[in-house]
């Protein structure tokens, strides 16, 4: 899992410019029999048929980035957010281009005083006229943080893992598992950072009786006076409710019950900010039961997201527990 | 096509009364015999025959509606008091003249400069004179919820320079209503004509879960630079070509679109420009989203001042808009479809 986990940290997929991961995914699972299911959309699902219930996992592949949109007088780029980027958490750090161009993620004045609006935000990629900066990186051109990925002893460190963590955990059922039995669909959805496209698309054709998402959440433990009881280090997360879901009981104490049968170690997780795709899931067709399984991550959204490795392995293992023991339908 | 945008501008067609444009534009298409569809919640569907059959439903989409007010309540005095409907400005509204659906005129009564002191216009401050002269007499000229447009006359004011209201969306309007109407085309087209765009986009919903499309395009009417705004800034330009959108808030255009898009205005040398607003959605977001992700793109006509009682477009652009859509059809034939099933 490890090596799948940075792998995919290292390969460029902003919203709507998810094409390298789904080729790596395409890859990592090419020698395997699962039938592949492609929307027009950018979705990509790998489905296994076999017993009911069948069951779906979903993780978006997409990450957070930037666009450029235009260039000043002296070659410094104009950008906009895909997703939810902080300028102040960006500044001073380095960008890179979809093009492979690199530049820095300046602002007039910002060692002074914090950039907190975008039309504040200038990238400094060395060009000394708008048409040389147009020319190293046109209008449009995607980019993300460029930053390299760090694994040592239980920590994970990377500028994406949200949801990069999410997917290596599917992708690691995928490829470590023989042969599936129950009917599985694997799902790679896109465009989740911009408003959850992606699983508006692939929720209102996907034939699950369940639907599990995997996404990071943020942990609550990192000031003084702890602001929810979510934290690193005490296992997978079950998302109870979020800004845009309550997710249902019966589900929540399924999951409760298995992970203590098992003796995997989780803890709820609420809140009323953040979102997943299970927003949309849930409201599809006649309603899909879905909820959400949430990785703890600190510093989300910025150059340096932080995970435990423990916790990715208490997640994967409620998600092998939940495709043996499955809920029951009625 | 500028004698469309000429008649629909005029129209008085606020996000769900459409019904004074869609009678045009059905009008329009009774005198050349051709069939429409309408829906429950007012779209209009055209199925127009190409010359070749294909597999694939392509959709072009334009809405009918504009921003507008609502009457929500009377001063003793006799005025109205009101509310906007869609994306409307306050501060831009006092000095300006009103017409309801029923025909009744009215100003938006501004303070003098004689008077005024920093006052900011909020619309719980705003008031429509209609020269009635007291309540009941208000609420007999204009009942509660009647709506209201800009009252605005369509003109040439320079050389090839126009001036009207409503320009979001009767230019994309005009542009589809031209291409049914006097054009033919490559291969089976469903235009649509929407509703209640600017409240929501919730006409092009329902349009899209009707039809099936595989490939989509949105005709728009667009902003433009408008000249306070500082130059180095990303912004289109009236006069440069119709925009196309590579990023808004509901979209992100997919590659190949964006690469056909190209391919056509080059082959053809049509003047086009680039856009990625940081705000702003279309109907392009609604239609993405349905029938397993569809292929969409908009291309807009850059107009100056849209939103509020007056914009200004230069005429090539809407005719550059009209190309650059059967020039991109074209090569998007050519290459048989190549990247959109």
């Amino acid at each position: 899992m490890e090596k799948i986990l940075r792998e995919l940290c290292e390969t460029f997929g902003p919203s709507g410019f998810e094409h390298g991961v789904r080729k790596k995914i395409k890859e990592l699972l090419k020698n395997k029999n699962f039938e592949i299911i492609e929307d027009r959309f950018g979705n990509l699902i790998f489905y296994n048929k076999g017993e009911k219930p069948s069951l779906a996992f979903t993780a978006h592949i997409d990450e957070i980035g930037i666009v450029c949109i235009d260039a000043d007088r002296r070659g410094f780029l104009k950008c906009s957010p895909l997703g939810g980027v902080y300028p102040h958490l960006y500044t001073g750090h380095r960008v890179i281009f979809r093009n492979g161009v690199i530049g820095v993620f300046s602002g007039k004045d910002w060692r002074k005083e914090e950039i907190k609006k975008f039309n504040e935000v200038l990238i400094d990629i060395g060009a000394s006229s708008k048409e040389e900066a147009l020319k190293m990186v046109p209008v449009g051109e995607p980019a993300v943080i460029y930053s390299s990925f760090v694994m040592q002893d239980n920590k994970i460190i990377a500028r994406n893992l949200d949801n990069r963590a999410g997917v290596s955990l599917l992708l690691d059922i995928m490829l470590e598992s023989e042969e599936f039995e129950r009917d599985l669909y694997f799902v790679f959805n896109v465009q989740e950072e911009v408003g959850l496209r992606g699983a508006k698309v692939f929720s209102e054709y996907l034939e699950a009786d369940f639907v599990f998402t995997i996404d990071v959440s943020s942990s609550g433990d990192t000031y003084s006076e702890p602001e929810r009881a979510f934290g690193l280090g005490k296992g997978a997360g079950i998302r109870v409710m979020d800004r845009g879901t309550i997710f249902p009981v019966k589900l929540v104490s399924y999951l409760e019950k298995l992970a203590e049968k098992e003796s995997i170690k989780v803890q709820r997780d609420a809140g009323s900010y953040g979102m997943t795709d299970a927003f949309y899931i849930q409201t599809a067709k006649s309603g899909i039961p879905s909820i959400a399984l949430t990785i703890p991550v600190r510093y989300t959204h910025s150059p340096s997201s932080f995970i435990l490795m423990d916790d990715l392995r208490e997640v994967n293992k409620l998600i092998r527990a939940i495709i043996k023991e499955p809920p029951s339908i009625e | 096509m500028i004698n469309y945008l000429r008649d629909l501008s005029e129209l008085k067609g606020p996000s769900g009364k459409e019904k004074e444009v869609r009678d045009y534009i059905k009008k329009k298409l009774e005198e050349k015999n051709i069939k429409y569809e309408e829906d429950f919640f007012g779209n209009l569907y055209v199925h127009k025959k190409g010359k070749n059959k294909i597999g694939l439903t392509v959709g072009v989409f334009a809405h009918m509606d504009e921003v507008g007010v609502i009457v929500t309540g009377y001063t003793s005095e006799g005025f109205l008091r009101i509310k906007p409907i869609g994306g409307v400005d306050s501060e831009i509204l006092p000095g300006t003249e009103i017409v309801f659906l029923n025909g009744v005129k009215g100003v938006v009564s501004a303070i003098p400069p004689h008077k005024k002191e920093n006052v900011k216009y909020k619309f719980s401050d705003i008031i429509v004179d209609i020269g009635a002269y007291n309540r009941d007499e208000a609420k007999q000229k204009v009942p509660l919820g009647t709506e209201g447009v800009f009252d605005t006359k369509f003109e040439k004011i320079g050389n090839k320079i126009y001036k009207g209201k409503a320009f979001d969306d009767r230019t994309g309007s005009s542009v589809m209503l031209s291409i049914i109407l006097d054009e033919e085309i490559l291969f089976d087209t469903t235009f649509v004509f929407t509703c209640q765009e600017e409240t929501g986009l919730v006409g092009a919903k329902i349009a899209s879960k009707r039809v099936n499309f595989d490939l989509a395009f949105i005709l728009e009417g667009t902003f433009a630079f408008e000249p306070y705004h500082p130059e180095e800034e990303y912004y289109p330009k009236m006069g440069r070509g119709p925009v196309v959108t590579k990023m808004d808030r509901s979209l992100i255009v997919d590659e190949v679109m964006i690469n056909y898009i190209q391919k056509a205005a080059e082959k053809f040398n049509i003047p086009f420009q680039w856009k990625i607003p940081l705000t702003g959605a279309t109907d392009g977001g609604m239609v993405t989203l349905t029938n397993r992700g569809v292929k969409t793109c908009v291309i807009a006509i850059p107009c100056r001042y849209i939103h509020s009682k007056a914009s200004l477009l230069y005429e090539d652009d809407l005719i550059n808009a009209k190309k650059l859509l059967l020039k991109t059809m074209e090569v998007i034939y050519g290459e048989n479809f190549k990247g959109i099933m």
